[in-house]
């Protein structure tokens, strides 16, 4: 009991550490948009009730915010919540995940990306660039935040599953000038974790990978997350038919494509064994070696 | 390591610290019980009373040699089996569901253990009634080395269907689960729609396959040149019944083959479940470790503490039958009828 002292000193401390995770911006000198691109100021779209969702759109000055686990274990996770490249599901595919990751000693970056997106052509194509560039801020900062820059890994929702998935497969891809200061040269992933990543399928046929998403010997280690009843262009196929591109190159890859939870579920407590999706990946993380101080 | 934050509601029941020494007392009463309790009440039953319909060929040396090297045969590593058998093993409370599981072994022998009896454990500690399919074996040397194991298979569901009332079944509920070879004959009892190959005896079958199913690193349904295709001939039926795959990445093909029968299901939009853990290669089975913590964790809620404190040990591979049985109860197959 002559410890109690101490233990509040410590949680206090800790509450107040939680209460502030630090956020950076990715683009100290202005994120670089489209020439003439003009959006309105950043909102905050509250939820209606409770089964509605917290948004955020008109994201033009996009950030990572670092969620410390308690007693780090040199692992970190990028997280890009989903939101059709329009808004961002902050909360229940964002915030939340970031304090779970903590219960696991895992570090969670919420990555606020930029939305809505800029073409419809390519709509990953700004989010893909503050993806690349919030993996070289982790790496540049790794040693501050106690983490292993070679144990940065990438999780998303949906589009954000999408972004995910790019980021994986098209890590050095750029289509902006780099800075040695804030990028690293190769901005691979150390893992991915694309959960109902969505347009990895063609809409004319949900059977078909588009011809972007294709896998190389350079892939980092996957595990896709997909619900059976989800459909259309985030159809869990696409995540069967990325899967079997791993095995085809036999890379480490795993797959868990639930029998229901629609798409979307993020962290909401459905009752339904895609509500443990998380968990799993947890194991998958252990089982990878990742959780390992 | 992991929280129970994305699992408990928020009024869960508190949690218990158990020392340690206690708890290693209550794992070493389960480890005794685990492996006393599968003989207490079982019930053996002939799938032929009056002899198989299709006589076993006497095996080839090729194959003596092949079963020779997997070791000597025992009671949990079967062969020799001309005379095929049910052993029916009852939950104490049925939910109404059964499970026919049928044994791994590249139809040369039978996983009577790890993927038999041990599993048919676990399927009571869900309240499913397991049904443990001793099929015809070595069948290696057949053309068709599949299609004595399905008549087995298929009278074995017919048996369990016209005992339901007395067993407590549904006979609509009624799943068939099978290992590698076990696997291979799963598939073909549900996804076959040619004729049956032995003469039906209306008080024994039942024309109807299996209500779901189980494929455990199954194979044998893609073209055995080319692994990206199916066999000539084979396809998913649109009737096909719902399904859970498992399987491990470093199996081989087998994850192409369950992630491809899978990819059929949903173009049919037939329920169906796969899981694909990166580490755990071929037949893993169940493992003790697994249903003693099963056990453990049946013990704690039945005394209304939280399962937490059993926590999941290596591999997740080995934690399989915990993602099958939330997926029974997702489908509403663990309801009580």
């Amino acid at each position: 009991m002559k410890l109690l002292p101490f233990i509040t000193l410590i949680s206090t401390a800790a509450a107040l550490h939680a209460a502030e995770p630090i956020t950076l911006k990715l683009w100290p000198n202005g994120a670089p948009d489209p020439t003439g691109f003009k959006i309105e100021a950043e909102k905050e779209i509250p939820k209606k009730n409770d089964a509605d969702v917290k948004r955020v759109t008109n994201v033009s000055e996009p950030t990572i915010t670092i969620y410390k686990a308690d007693k780090p274990n040199g692992t970190a996770v990028i997280v890009a919540p989903g939101g059709g490249y329009s808004i961002l599901a902050i909360e229940h595919e964002g915030t939340q995940v970031c304090e779970y990751l903590n219960t696991i000693g895992v570090t969670g970056i919420l990555l606020k990306y930029r939305v809505p997106a800029r073409s419809k052509d390519d709509p990953s194509k700004e989010p893909l660039q503050d993806a690349q560039r919030a993996i070289g801020l982790v790496r540049h900062h790794a040693a501050e935040w106690g983490l292993k820059p070679d144990r940065v890994g990438i999780l998303g929702f949906s589009a954000g599953g999408h972004l995910c998935v790019m980021a994986t497969l098209h890590a050095n891809d750029r289509t902006y000038t780099t800075d040695s200061a804030l990028d690293v040269d190769d901005a691979t992933p150390n893992f991915s974790i694309p959960v109902y990543p969505a347009y990895l399928v063609t809409k004319e046929d949900n059977f078909t990978l588009r011809p972007e998403i294709k896998v190389t010997e350079k892939s980092p280690p996957i595990c896709l997350i997909h619900a059976h009843d989800d459909k259309n262009v985030t159809s869990p196929s696409g995540s069967a038919l990325l899967y079997l591109a791993y095995k085809k190159l036999n890379l480490p890859a795993e797959l868990h494509i639930y029998a229901k939870g629609g798409h979307g579920f993020g962290m909401r407590k459905t009752g339904l064994p895609t509500a443990d999706w998380l968990v799993r990946v947890g194991e998958w993380l252990g089982s990878m070696g990742w959780l390992k101080e | 390591m992991r929280s129970d934050a994305a699992t408990n509601p928020p009024h869960s029941p508190p949690r218990i610290t158990v020392k340690l020494a206690s708890l290693t007392l209550v794992f070493a009463a389960l480890y005794s019980s685990v492996t006393l309790c599968a003989a207490a009440e079982s019930l053996t039953l002939k799938l032929w009373p009056d002899g198989p319909p299709t006589a076993m060929a006497p095996k080839s040396e090729a194959t003596k040699k092949q079963i020779a090297s997997y070791g000597p045969i025992t009671a949990t590593h079967v062969s020799d089996v001309t005379d095929p058998t049910i052993t029916i093993f009852r939950p104490e409370k049925p939910n109404g569901t059964s499970v026919v599981v049928a044994p791994g072994g590249g139809y040369m022998f039978l996983s009577y253990a790890s993927e038999g009896s041990q599993v048919c454990e676990w399927l009571n500690t869900l309240g499913v009634t397991a049904v443990l399919l001793k099929y015809r074996t070595p069948t290696r040397d057949e053309k068709e080395p599949f299609t004595m194991p399905v008549q087995d298979a298929q009278r074995a569901i017919g048996i369990v269907r016209h005992h339901a009332a007395e067993w407590s079944l549904d006979p609509k509920r009624v799943g068939l689960l099978g290992f590698s070879a076990g696997g291979n004959l799963t598939g073909h009892a549900a996804w076959d729609r040619g004729e049956r190959t032995y003469p039906q005896k209306p008080e024994l079958d039942d024309a109807r396959g299996p209500d779901f199913i189980v494929f455990v690193y199954g194979g044998g349904f893609l073209d055995q040149s080319d692994k990206t295709k199916f066999r000539a001939g084979f396809s998913v039926p649109a009737d096909a019944p719902p399904a859970f795959f498992v399987v491990a990445h470093d199996d081989k093909t087998n994850p192409i083959e369950a992630t491809m029968l899978y990819l059929e299901y949903k173009k049919l939009n037939i329920p169906a479940e796969l899981h694909i853990m990166t580490k755990g290669g071929h037949g893993f089975g169940i493992k003790v470790d697994f249903l003693v913590r099963a056990h453990a964790r049946e013990l704690a809620r039945s005394q209304g503490f939280s399962t937490t404190v059993i926590k999941p040990e290596g591999n997740p591979i080995n934690d399989w039958p915990a993602r099958c049985g939330e997926w029974l109860g997702a489908m509403g197959y663990l309801k009580a009828q």
